[in-house]
């Protein structure tokens, strides 16, 4: 297995605003900020694949319903479901982010 | 994949996904900046301002009054909750890109360096406090990101992502605008040398490079992880630039080196005091004769009130705690104590190129044939 790549930062210094009460408001929004550019980012995957297959003239329906998957595959796809709810669930992420680092120091 | 905007040699790796996500980052950009903007404005100019009007019996006219009347609004509450979630989510769209491949890049851009231009870098330089302590843009770790690594580029391979998804076409307008300025009103101009100060990762430096091909090109950073980056880039390009990690305030430079000395949108990420200093290091690099232009946004009293606000939120939303001071600023009485002379300088405005049009959403207030422009300050020694 790869080692897995350096961690990046995600958290930009300065203080964040809030505009909707305590913040809750605006973590929301971001969730939904983000899970927008989720769902384009599915419909251009399946745009692409009905394409790709069209322009092969295969018909993809009756093989979706009926794939099996084997151990690989699923643990792909568990992974990319992981990383969407990283994506998703940022701010949050970047919280505990902040949390860990307040730790450190006291 | 070929929906891919402008490549070069620093371009990372992306799947399809990655594409799409960027894709989907720049269409929300767009939406924020255009749709949901233009519903704030209207807003704001049928709705608030003449509420305000009737009921104090005097229009809004002050910045920080509209700010009042308009900060507790829902939908500008949500517009500006959403402006902050969209640009955190480009920076992590950006950076989770970057993270996977980041060692490669670092190496490739080793090996990109064919000895066209150069590149100098001087550990040893103390990066000023309004660029080592603010993470400008909301950008992740700030212009001097280098993740811990060494030779690394991170910053400059981040920035350069996040630029991409400002529009296509978007790498190095501003030096775009600034060229068209020069050739319209300096038609004689024909620069040896010209320095670029604050030039990040070259973006517009490599504008210059092809506007003016037989220059000596220098363009100084603080941020050795941009550099890096740019001088990849630019010998990937076939452009030659002379790249210094230096401090624009005081460079190594001996007095009236340059014909031409430019900035893009560096002084509203200065100071006060670094800003004359930068001024007054123009003024001494020039030659008899030679050309400043630093060009950034327009200043406060060459916006409508309601632009003023949008802008101002900047300060607050976007990290950029001297973008509203800088706006307010004497520019003019700046320059003449950086040592030019009063009929020798003065405030213009640059027009926006066409590659801008998707862009912009300032409405300036006259000053500017087609309404809409970027402030330079302009200097001939």
């Amino acid at each position: 297995m790869a080692a897995s790549p350096k961690k990046l930062t995600r958290v930009a210094r300065g203080k964040r605003p809030v505009l909707f009460g305590d913040g809750e408001g605006d973590m929301f929004l971001s969730m939904i900020t983000a899970l927008t550019t989720e769902l384009m980012v599915m419909r251009d995957r399946l745009d692409t694949i009905e394409r790709v297959a069209a322009a092969k003239g295969v018909i993809l329906k009756s093989e979706i319903d009926t794939f099996a998957f084997d151990e690989t595959a699923l643990a792909e796809r568990d992974a990319a479901r992981k990383a969407l709810a990283d994506r998703v669930y940022y701010l949050l992420l970047q919280q505990a982010e902040r949390h860990k680092a307040a730790e450190k120091k006291s | 994949m070929s929906n891919r905007p402008f490549q070069h040699g620093m371009t990372p790796s992306q799947n399809h996904d990655e594409v799409a996500r960027e894709e989907a980052v720049r269409v929300m950009r767009f939406h924020l900046y255009s749709q949901v903007s233009q519903g704030t404005r209207a807003y704001f100019t049928n709705v608030v301002a003449p509420e305000f009007a009737k009921a104090e019996q005097r229009p809004l006219t002050d910045r920080a009054e509209v700010r009042r009347v308009m900060e507790d609004k829902p939908y500008v509450k949500f517009h500006l909750s959403l402006q902050r979630s969209v640009q955190e989510v480009m920076w992590n769209t950006v950076i989770e890109n970057i993270e996977r491949q980041l060692p490669e890049m670092n190496g490739r851009a080793h090996a990109l360096d064919r000895g066209l231009g150069s590149l100098s870098l001087d550990p040893a330089l103390e990066v000023p406090r309004y660029v080592a302590n603010v993470d400008i843009h909301c950008m992740p770790g700030g212009y001097g990101y280098d993740a811990g690594l060494d030779d690394s580029v991170a910053a400059g391979a981040i920035y350069d992502r996040g630029i991409s998804m400002y529009g296509r076409g978007s790498e190095g307008f501003l030096g775009q605008s600034v060229i068209a300025y020069l050739k319209k009103n300096f038609p004689n101009l024909r620069p040896a040398k010209i320095l670029d100060m604050g030039c990040t990762i070259g973006l517009s430096t490599l504008r210059y490079a092809e506007a003016f091909p037989d220059a000596e090109l220098h363009a100084v950073d603080v941020a050795a992880p941009c550099l890096r980056y740019g001088h990849a880039r630019a010998e990937s390009l076939g452009r030659k630039v002379h790249y210094s990690q230096q401090n624009a305030e005081r460079t190594s430079f001996a007095d009236a080196s340059f014909d031409v000395v430019i900035s893009t949108i560096l002084a509203h990420e200065t100071s006060t005091q670094a800003w004359k200093n930068i001024l007054a290091e123009s003024h001494r690099l020039l030659k008899p004769g030679g050309v400043m232009v630093h060009a950034d946004l327009p200043q406060f009293a060459d916006i409508d009130v309601y632009s003023q606000f949008l802008f101002g939120n900047e300060t607050k939303f976007n990290n950029e705690p001297f973008w509203s001071t800088f706006r307010a600023m004497d520019l003019k009485q700046a320059m003449i104590e950086a040592g030019f002379a009063s009929d020798q300088c003065y405030l213009d405005i640059a027009e926006h190129t066409d590659a801008q049009q998707g862009m912009r959403n300032t409405k300036m207030a006259g000053k500017s044939p087609t309404g809409f422009g970027w402030g330079v300050q302009v200097g001939i020694k």
